[in-house]
């Protein structure tokens, strides 16, 4: 029951988004499609296409020359090479466009050396975006694609190369075909942080549909074209997910030797030095830089400005609006996970399915589908309380964190029912039968049994949801409550208005905060070997 | 008065699949210590499921105590029911000490009183010093313990154990079954256990139940279950068993292997086969015996003899294991039924 309910209400914005064509198309829509829509669409898709190609390679190379070579640095890289992921897409755009921008650093140093007629290409184009996307986005077909070479690639290069195929071709004919569901999975995750993100375009001025959404909402503001345009949104993001579905196939991979993996063939001299300037320029490029950049701006900063009271309520504000979001997230989670543990049913496993879809949606596409029912809510409250007390009351839920953090709940349900579901299933059956033999309802297991044994799953789902609400960026702006304001929002706001130093700080926050899962996950990782 | 009483209890998980449980009726006295038997996929531990309230019967009743507990339509859970288990892999709380896991099922006492109880329960098992100690902290058979002590300390109706033995090493199983039938009959508890090994049934239970099939096949004493097997499957499961083909002529049994009382079993000019266990069977070298040694199987305690007889038959002989006949040599059969246990040709 309690499962059912919360998969409907997290379903519900998503429905309302594809029931958006139920009503009319209305002046807007009829202008969009004529003028821009089909440009949107095709932005959007380009820019899928390029993160996806741009990550795949990035990702899969570097985790190729991590898992099969030995080289200077190679252990550091192993690891510092998913930093990247801690970096937000509108950070690092902004980072580059202040750096490569006409009147920044490295544009101006050119011209000084080299006269003044010459010109970088502009990075505020598509291939900006991509750039910029792929730089942070690699991560996550690196890290999947790591462990498959090195959890399924161990035998398979061996044997390849005792038939006789050198290294590369190995990889190529063997290894590669292996990894293949990781690396549909990797780079369909990246490829839905590219279709979701706001931040980046908007800065950078390139035409997609999670951007068109808000122009559409905010700037002429109407909500059912908003919501139209985000349905389009929506089924390229179901594409990508299907797609993601035909390219894992049918083959499973399970198993493979877990042996540990397999000796890594050590490189020489220029070879080495070679794999080492590969690893540390994609770093340098992708973290180090971006962040010393940062840093630099934040100490040029006025010392009255970095220690403004306005900074630490922007901080306290974010840490207090996430935390909530940590909290109900969690509870959710826990509630849907245990449900479905009591009863196994179907309802309740599609509940959960269903529930987890939630992540693969667009921020901007969910807060489009929320306000529709928190709308309608306000609506009947409204009225409720007219009949009831004989007095208007307003729009209560609209505008208030309420609306914010149902966005939230739809948005990372997904992160907090994986952590804590797999919690959970280490805990034995055996143990809630013991406890319902000793006397004890199952509700009353919940406290005295399960949570306590879920501690650690649970306190890394708050980690993990509280990090990523406070980086998440177009939800937050359409639906914050009025006066308050976020860390991503005070980035995006000075950004788009190119105050680069204003930005660093906020900006140097969130790096800070979404550090801190990738230090716990590898701290676990390392403690597991 | 019976304890606990099973009527016509029938579980079946998916309709039109044959039943996990079929139509299984017994009935367990005040202290007294049954086994179910059965190989795997038997539906014994269903059974034990449906007494403590895990699984719910599709017809049939289940009554603790005289009180009806489950039937089709009705059913008071797990936690209500008064029935205490001690699980496989023992489900200790991982998260409690060996005290607190103790305590776990007692309900509305003082705390000093609860205290006690788990003192004097631990002091029932042997543990007393463990209390502070964490489950990962101990031994198997200490594990073990402590769960008997936890589900014997609120007093249930009905203890169940399941696979009481199984997860612990073979040197230790011994003496573990030792303490825990002399704790399950100090507390004269009553308890019902399930096993697939029938020396773990033999040697606790007062009663055996074999299960096959989802069917109670038989229901007796250890003795009566080895000697008096129901069933040819019941008398195949508890002992290695050779069925004889035989007819039934007067007042014998007349088989290729010699003539046995027929005590009236089957009518004469019936057809039967004739169970012969290994200990039935003795043979002493001869030159001219009709009977060739096959294969020889040095057990430890005891050597298990295959022997050859004239038209193909083979029959099974244990001996002790300091006689030693080589595999090959000719030997003369003698075969001693204590109990003639005759069944209708299959």
């Amino acid at each position: 029951m309690a499962a059912a309910a919360i998969a409907a209400t997290v379903a519900l914005p998503l429905l309302v988004v594809l029931a958006s064509w139920r009503e009319p198309a209305g002046d807007v829509w009829t202008h969009l499609w004529r003028t821009q829509l089909l440009e949107l669409i095709a932005n959007t898709l380009l820019l899928a296409a390029g993160v996806g190609a741009g990550t795949l390679v990035l990702g899969a190379g570097l985790a190729w020359l991590v898992a099969a070579f030995e080289f200077p640095g190679r252990r550091v890289f192993e690891w510092a090479l998913v930093l990247p992921l801690a970096m937000p897409a509108y950070v690092i755009g902004f980072a580059f466009l202040a750096l490569f921008d006409f009147a920044g650093p490295v544009q101006s140093a050119l011209r000084r050396l080299a006269g003044p007629d010459v010109r970088l290409p502009e990075l505020r184009s598509g291939w900006g975006v991509m750039l910029m996307m792929t730089l942070v986005f690699y991560p996550y077909v690196y890290v999947l694609a790591r462990v498959a070479f090195r959890e399924h690639g161990g035998a398979a290069l061996e044997v390849a190369r005792s038939l006789g195929h050198s290294p590369a071709r190995a990889f190529a004919a063997v290894i590669l075909p292996l990894a293949r569901p990781s690396l549909a999975a990797g780079v369909a995750l990246a490829v839905m942080e590219a279709l979701a993100d706001f931040g980046t375009v908007s800065t950078f001025g390139y035409r997609t549909l999670t951007e068109a959404v808000y122009r559409v909402w905010t700037g002429m503001f109407d909500r059912v074209a908003a919501t139209q345009v985000a349905s389009v949104l929506l089924m390229l993001v179901l594409g990508v997910l299907l797609l993601e579905r035909a390219l894992r196939g049918r083959r499973r991979f399970t198993g493979g030797d877990r042996r540990g993996g397999f000796p890594r063939i050590p490189l020489h001299g220029r070879r080495a030095a070679g794999a080492a300037a590969a690893c540390a320029g994609v770093l340098s490029l992708a973290f180090v830089l971006p962040v010393l950049e940062l840093v630099m701006w934040a100490l040029h900063l006025g010392p009255e400005e970095r220690a403004s009271r306005g900074f630490a309520d922007l901080v306290a504000s974010t840490f207090l609006l996430a935390a909530a979001s940590a909290l109900l997230v969690c509870v959710l989670a826990v509630v849907l996970a245990y449900a479905r543990r009591l009863r196994p049913s179907r309802t309740a496993t599609a509940a959960a399915q269903f529930s987890s879809l939630g992540y693969a949606l667009p921020g901007a596409v969910i807060a489009v589908g929320v306000l529709a029912p928190v709308a309608w809510l306000d609506g009947v409250l409204a009225a409720a309380a007219e009949w009831m007390l004989g007095r208007r009351l307003g729009l209560v839920l609209t505008g208030s964190a309420a609306a914010v953090l149902f966005a939230y709940a739809v948005r990372f349900l997904a992160v907090g029912y994986q952590t804590t579901e797999a919690a959970l299933g280490r805990i034995p059956p055996s143990l809630d039968e013991a406890a319902r033999s000793l006397g004890v309802t199952m509700r009353v297991a919940l406290r005295r049994v399960h949570m306590p044994l879920m501690r650690g799953g649970i306190v890394s789902a708050l980690t993990l949801i509280w990090v990523e609400t406070i980086k998440e960026l177009p939800a937050t702006l359409l639906l914050r409550p009025f006066g308050i304001k976020t860390l991503a929002i005070e980035v995006w706001e000075r950004t788009s208005e190119s105050l680069w130093a204003e930005a660093a700080l906020p900006a140097l926050a969130i790096v800070a905060v979404g550090l801190v899962p990738l230090l716990v996950v590898t701290r676990l990782d390392g403690g597991r070997r | 008065m019976s304890v606990l009483e099973l009527a016509a209890v029938t579980r079946v998980y998916r309709r039109g699949q044959p039943p996990a449980v079929d139509a299984v009726s017994l009935a367990v006295a005040r202290g007294e210590i049954l086994a179910l038997l059965g190989p795997s996929g038997s539906g014994k531990s269903t059974l034990l499921r449906l007494i403590a309230g895990f699984e719910l019967p599709d017809a049939g009743s289940v009554a603790i105590d005289g009180r009806v507990v489950a039937d089709p339509t009705f059913t008071i859970p797990p936690e209500r029911r008064g029935v205490g288990i001690v699980f496989q892999d023992y489900a200790l709380f991982p998260h409690l000490t060996v005290e607190a896991n103790v305590a776990f099922g007692l309900h509305g006492l003082a705390r000093s009183r609860r205290h006690e109880r788990v003192a004097s329960f631990l002091e029932l098992v042997g543990l007393p010093a463990l209390a502070e100690r964490y489950p990962h902290e101990l031994s198997g058979g200490q594990q073990q313990l402590v769960a008997l002590a936890r589900a014997l300390a609120p007093a249930p109706a009905v203890l169940l154990l399941d696979e009481p033995f199984s997860n612990l090493d073979a040197d230790l199983r011994g003496q573990m079954r030792e303490d825990v039938e002399k704790i399950l009959r100090e507390t004269e508890t009553t308890v019902v256990f399930v096993t697939h090994g029938q020396d773990e049934a033999f040697g606790i239970a007062d009663r055996v139940g074999v299960l096959a099939h989802g069917r109670l096949e038989q229901l007796d004493t250890p003795e009566t279950i080895y000697h008096r097997p129901a069933t040819p499957f019941v008398a195949e499961f508890v002992g290695a068993a050779t069925f004889v083909a035989g007819e039934v002529r007067g007042a014998h049994v007349v088989t290729d292997v010699g003539a046995f009382p027929a005590n009236g079993a089957a009518p004469p000019g019936a057809q039967v086969d004739v169970m012969i266990r290994p200990d039935d069977v003795t043979f002493v070298p001869a030159a001219d015996g009709d009977a060739v040694v096959v294969h020889r199987d040095f057990r430890g305690t005891e050597t298990m003899y295959c022997l050859s007889l004239p038209g193909g038959r083979r029959l099974y002989s244990s001996q002790p294991s300091w006689a030693t006949t080589a595999v090959g040599d000719r030997v003369r059969l003698e075969i001693h039924l204590e109990h003639v246990v005759t069944f209708p040709r299959r």
